[in-house]
């Protein structure tokens, strides 16, 4: 199946294959355990290939366990996000009328508030526990997905086999979980892989804020100590570099991942 | 019927700012804690209830808050549309003196590079759409495409480090040096504002860049493009006459909902710059727990996307219209 | 047909556009300049351009410190934090290189009366006037007493019970429990002079925020806010009496972070720095050390870290578990985490050898954890169920709870040092919970102490704090303080023979005592001794005074800075 796929999303999916590996194997890869207090501010030698942070510890075990984290809150606020997405989505495009209305304005009301200013007021007075943070994240994402699967749907329902459906009297619930979903697949997933990477570059800004999960070892994470510790000024490339590239890169995958979604253009003859 | 639309729409946005409104006063009462806490602040509550209790009760009945939910919310409601939007408590000001402030400031810095992204973005993007795997497509996609994900304070510190601190082309923070007035002033503004302009700009025109590149792409690809071309009409000419104006219309709806994002969107920008706008704001409200203030920023950010949302779509009904009240949001 | 709307549409859009940043730029004017502008904002000066008689034509200086122009008369902002370089306001004493108090405004005094009165001098004959032109007088001084203590509630003057005129340049101020010595240690740089005929008449002086707020009677005169360029702009006056004045304007920028003024150093858009009590993290060094033009400013640090015991609380009312924690630190760990490549292990007296009276007897710290487990097993603290913690003599569970400052500028530093401690104490049997509450919520984190309900708490001991109240002040259980839970009866005994002593060998005596009871009774515990890197620029101007854990600008930098002759 990836064979017929562009290099792109080959690409996307070798980014990603590793970046999980490293996550699932950190106990396995990391040189050292990330909360070993050590030697401070010590530059790249053969034992510490990245060096050490402001408290010892060594910055590539760091990144590995780093990896885990960054990637649970990515594709845990991704789902939740994309669920609800398209659920409200489906049931405004497919039912609706007055819910059309109701979800539509919600979702307006949604996209109205300014969502990062939000999540930080939410993660700084709940505690920031990880599914606080997922939370505050999901709070107004979904509403971009919402309005693109509506829209979608409203299509979809005039189509001649779903007015076939209606008439034969099939059930609209029926209609909507064995007709109209499946054909949201493409959009569905393309929208779930582009939150991952958007919901991993919130974090790192939270976390960078110092609103990450306090004493948790997140890509983020470690670009706030590089910067409040006085790494960037000072210069400590393998301190404030290798958390960004992390980031980027797996941003990169999820993106480079969503053309696979894309329908391959389809040809004239 | 466009009447109606119109009438529609409008009377749709009061009413989301109108919810937005309503969410602001629950973010308050639904906050742990004491609601006049959150009114007058922590520290002055505690102080209060030391020194003073009876003066906590007489900013109870000043705010209704002994009274029912649904007569506070009206109070609320009569403060806010007469534009009273309580005193920060941190400062003791009206919150308002400062949101506007700040805002300028904002403005002066999202604007222009709004609009700047705006050329940027669409010239290329249309360039590389309509010459697919051309050199300006091979080049420009995969920059842009990195830019976009980076998140914006790390290529914002990395610009700081580079261009400001470690080269001295730029200033290292703040808006202007003091001290000056007139052009100076604004010479050294233009100074100031250059780095953060530069990264807003970049990740703008990194989005925009794409957007147009896939709508003229697809375009391209379409019949009577095919056609045209055929014909044997210029490139040129097929380009500005049949793709430019089936192009411009979604780029035009995206680039007018920025503009509604405009004042929270430049919000790590500002913070690594240390410029004194809406975001610097909020997050320094956040960190003072500064409610009214927070509740005042949000009510003109709201305004913000709510206006721009409307106007992108009288934007697509006065270009199209062909476009139906289903269609009515153009996202 | 659709054309032609369209190009006129993207026309009007980017002209709209064009037209609304315009207006944004534009209405950004100085008119919001705020409180303070008896002139017009001043013309441009061209910075370090030496004027004709050799003075410093305008002296940039940084600080972290907000302006916020409506509240400009509060100690804690820029305006207020300059003032302690007798600057602005007009500040009764000065302190020299060595901490030696200095006359300033007021030019002599004596203690009478067995430290029961000091009769002072005032310089209200030497033309001086308020930067409103109204002639300083002894009344303001005797006002200004009256206005701290019973207004304002400073708590500086809180031992002058009454002032009492002399003549028109003298006043006797009448003080109980014979505190005259304190009184002049405790209030030298901080306290100024506030005009009577200003002042006088407010509804709530506490909360004045009006442009007459930043009127003193000192050398130099706030012209004006600019709210926009975050600076304050000060002249120097005419006919100064105390002194030739070598600069002749000065400029100070607020800068949002420490970073932020070290970069502004570095490219010359700053001369020099001033933060009172906060000198650059000693672990940004290496970003200085090795630019041109620029000198670190390196000095003693008064100022240190330290942790405070709970004493409401327990396990921390405990001598046993607190011995325990002292041998349980990383020390050198908590040194270059906090001090950098200088940073020190620090002795069990606390008090860092800058420190007045510092008694170098005393044994320096040692990480011992085998010595700290058994010590804790022989007070009772035993894993009675298994899970690896130990539980209190009682057999109930023991979770101390840590609490690091809440300090916005520093709070990276204060979390990593809260997770050493926490670390070290786990190694050794005690379960350690993150206060993040207090992490989080500054009026937590205040109520916390307040309350005095705090078991284990990272603070820092100011440099002016230190001066004189030295770093036992926090755990001092006293109106004065409001952190301390100490209520050790001979640590009180002693703090208090301190406040109260009567000259220099009495004072350093107290201080040695506590220095003593602070190693045998684990009041509290310093962290690590550090070194203050105040950092100037030395390419434009000579005569710099680096006064250690104060920096170059200082109370000596507005009669000896010249611009530099090449």
């Amino acid at each position: 199946m990836l064979r017929n796929q562009p290099f792109a999303v080959k690409l996307g999916v070798g980014i990603l294959a590793v970046v999980l590996a490293v996550g699932i194997l950190a106990p396995v890869l990391a040189p050292h355990d990330p909360y070993q207090m050590g030697i401070p501010y010590l530059r790249p030698c053969a034992d510490h290939l990245l060096g050490t942070n402001d408290v010892g510890q060594d910055i590539l075990s760091e990144l590995i366990y780093g990896a885990r984290v960054s990637l649970i809150i990515g594709v845990v606020s991704a789902l939740v996000v994309t669920i609800v997405g398209t659920a409200v989505g489906m049931l405004a495009g497919y039912l609706g009328g007055w819910w059309d209305r109701v979800l539509m304005e919600i979702t307006a009301v949604a996209q109205a508030i300014p969502s990062l200013p939000v999540t930080i007021v939410l993660v700084a007075f709940l505690s920031a526990s990880l599914w606080n943070i997922i939370i505050a994240i999901c709070i107004t994402a979904w509403s971009g997905t919402a309005r693109i699967i509506r829209s979608r749907v409203l299509q979809l329902r005039e189509l001649p086999f779903i007015k076939i459906e209606q008439t034969m009297g099939a059930s609209r619930w029926y209609i909507m979980v064995r007709h109209i979903l499946p054909n949201l697949w493409d959009i569905v997933f393309i929208r779930g892989v582009l939150s991952v990477g958007s919901a991993m570059l919130t974090e790192a800004s939270l976390s960078f804020l110092g609103l990450g999960v306090i004493g948790q070892k997140s890509w983020g994470g470690i670009l706030h100590y590089a910067f409040f510790r006085n790494g960037i000024i000072n210069g400590y490339w393998w301190w404030y570099l290798p958390p960004i590239f992390c980031i980027s890169l797996s941003v990169l995958g999820f993106m480079l991942l969503s053309y696979g979604g894309q329908r391959p253009p389809e040809r004239r003859n | 019927m466009k009447k109606h639309f119109l009438a529609g729409r409008i009377a749709e946005s009061v009413l989301i700012v109108f919810c937005i409104v309503t969410l602001n006063f629950f973010l308050i009462r639904f906050m742990p804690g004491d609601p006049v806490m959150h009114i007058i602040g922590e520290e002055e509550y505690y102080n209060l209830e030391v020194y003073a209790p009876q003066v906590i009760e007489e900013i109870r009945a000043e705010y209704d808050l002994d009274k029912s939910l649904g007569e506070q919310y009206l109070t609320y409601l009569g403060k806010t549309a007469r534009l009273d939007f309580g005193n920060s408590y941190r400062t003791k000001t009206p919150v308002l003196e400062t949101v506007l402030f700040r805002m300028q400031w904002t403005l002066c810095l999202a604007i222009p590079a709004t609009v700047l992204a705006a050329l940027l973005g669409g010239i290329l993007g249309m360039k590389a759409g309509w010459k697919p795997g051309g050199r300006l497509d091979l080049t420009a996609s995969p920059i842009f495409l990195v830019i976009s994900t980076i998140p914006t304070n790390c290529l914002a510190i990395l610009f700081l480090i580079g261009f400001a601190f470690k080269a001295g082309w730029f200033p290292i923070a703040g808006i202007t040096s003091g001290g000056l007035s007139g052009f100076a002033k604004v010479l050294d503004i233009l100074h100031h504002m250059a780095l953060p302009m530069m990264v807003l700009v970049l990740y703008k025109t990194a989005s925009n860049y794409m957007l147009m590149k896939s709508t003229v792409s697809l375009l391209r690809e379409e019949e009577y493009v095919a056609t045209a071309v055929s014909k044997g009409l210029s490139q040129g000419k097929v380009l500005s006459r049949h793709v430019l104006k089936n192009a411009l219309c979604p780029y035009l709806t995206s680039v007018c909902m920025q503009f509604g994002g405009m004042l929270a969107g430049s919000m790590m920008t500002e913070i690594v710059f240390s410029w004194k706008g809406m975001g610097t704001l909020i997050y320094n409200s956040v960190n003072t727990k500064d409610f009214p203030m927070l509740q005042t920023c949000f009510l003109f950010i709201s305004i913000c996307v709510v206006a721009f949302n409307l106007i992108a779509d009288l934007l697509y009904m006065a270009v199209d219209p062909r476009v139906k009240e289903g269609m009515g949001h153009a996202a | 047909m659709k054309q032609p709307v369209f190009r006129r549409l993207t026309a009007l859009l980017l002209a709209g556009a064009m037209a609304l940043s315009m207006t944004a730029c534009s209405t950004a004017d100085p008119t919001l300049d705020g409180s303070s502008s008896p002139e017009p904002s001043s013309q441009p000066v061209s910075a370090g351009e030496p004027a004709e008689d050799g003075k410093v034509a305008e002296l940039k200086i940084g600080i972290c410190k907000e302006i916020e122009p409506r509240s400009m008369a509060s100690e804690s902002g820029s305006f207020g934090r300059m003032n302690y370089n007798g600057f602005c306001a007009g500040t009764w004493m000065v302190r020299d290189e060595n901490n030696d108090i200095q006359p300033y405004l007021m030019t002599s005094w004596e203690i009478l009366d067995d430290g029961n009165t000091i009769r002072a001098t005032f310089a209200t004959d030497k033309g001086i006037t308020w930067h409103d032109g109204v002639p300083f007088t002894i009344e303001d001084v005797i006002f200004t007493v009256d206005l701290m203590n019973n207004t304002l509630n400073s708590g500086y003057l809180s031992k002058i019970t009454s002032a009492e005129k002399v003549d028109d340049t003298t006043v006797d101020f009448h003080l109980a429990d014979r505190a005259s010595y304190f009184t002049l240690g405790n209030s030298a740089v901080f306290v100024r002079v506030y005009p009577k005929h200003i002042w006088e008449n407010l509804e709530n002086p506490a909360e004045f925020s009006g442009p007459e707020a930043t009127i003193g009677c000192g050398p130099y005169k706030l012209v004006s806010v600019d709210e926009d360029a975050q600076t304050l702009h000060y002249e120097a006056v005419d006919n100064w009496p105390l002194g030739e004045l070598t600069v002749e304007k000065v400029a100070v920028r607020t800068y949002d972070s420490q970073d932020a003024l070290v970069m502004a150093l570095c490219t010359g858009e700053v001369d020099a720095m001033y933060d009172y009590s906060n000198p650059i993290s000693p672990t940004m060094l290496p970003s200085i050390s090795n630019v041109e033009n620029l000198d670190p400013g390196k000095g003693m640090n008064m100022g240190l870290f330290e942790i405070l015991f709970g004493f409401n609380k327990e396990p921390t009312n405990d001598l046993a578990f607190r011995k325990a924690v002292r041998y349980s630190l990383n020390y050198s760990l908590l040194a270059t985490t906090i001090g950098g490549e200088d940073g020190q292990i620090p002795g069990e007296g606390i008090v860092s050898p800058a420190g007045t009276a510092y008694d170098d007897t005393l044994p320096r710290l040692v990480q011992d954890q085998e010595k700290a487990k058994a010590i804790l097993e022989e007070a009772g603290y035993k894993d009675v169920d298994g899970d690896g913690y130990r539980e209190k003599p009682d057999g109930s569970p023991m979770d101390v709870l840590v609490t690091p400052q809440n300090n916005k500028t520093k709070a990276a530093l204060y979390q990593r040092i809260a997770e050493i401690l926490i670390q070290n104490l786990d190694e050794v049997g005690i379960k350690c919970t993150l206060d993040e509450e207090s992490i989080r919520n500054a009026d937590h984190e205040q109520q916390l102490r307040n309350d005095g309900a705090y078991e284990i708490y990272i603070c820092y001991a100011t440099q002016g704090v230190s001066f004189y109240k030295t770093p036992f002040l926090y755990m001092f259980d006293n109106d004065l303080s409001m952190w301390g839970t100490c209520d050790l009866e001979n640590f009180d005994a002693a703090y208090n023979n301190m406040l109260n002593a009567q000259g220099p060998e009495d004072y350093a005596q107290y201080v040695k005592e506590l220095q003593k009871i602070a190693s045998e009774d684990v009041v509290g515990i310093a962290l690590c001794w550090d070194t203050a890197y105040y950092p100037y620029r030395t390419d434009k101007y000579e005569g710099w005074q680096n006064f250690p854990g104060w920096g170059v600008i200082n109370c000596k930098t507005w009669y000896s800075l010249r611009p530099k002759t090449a």
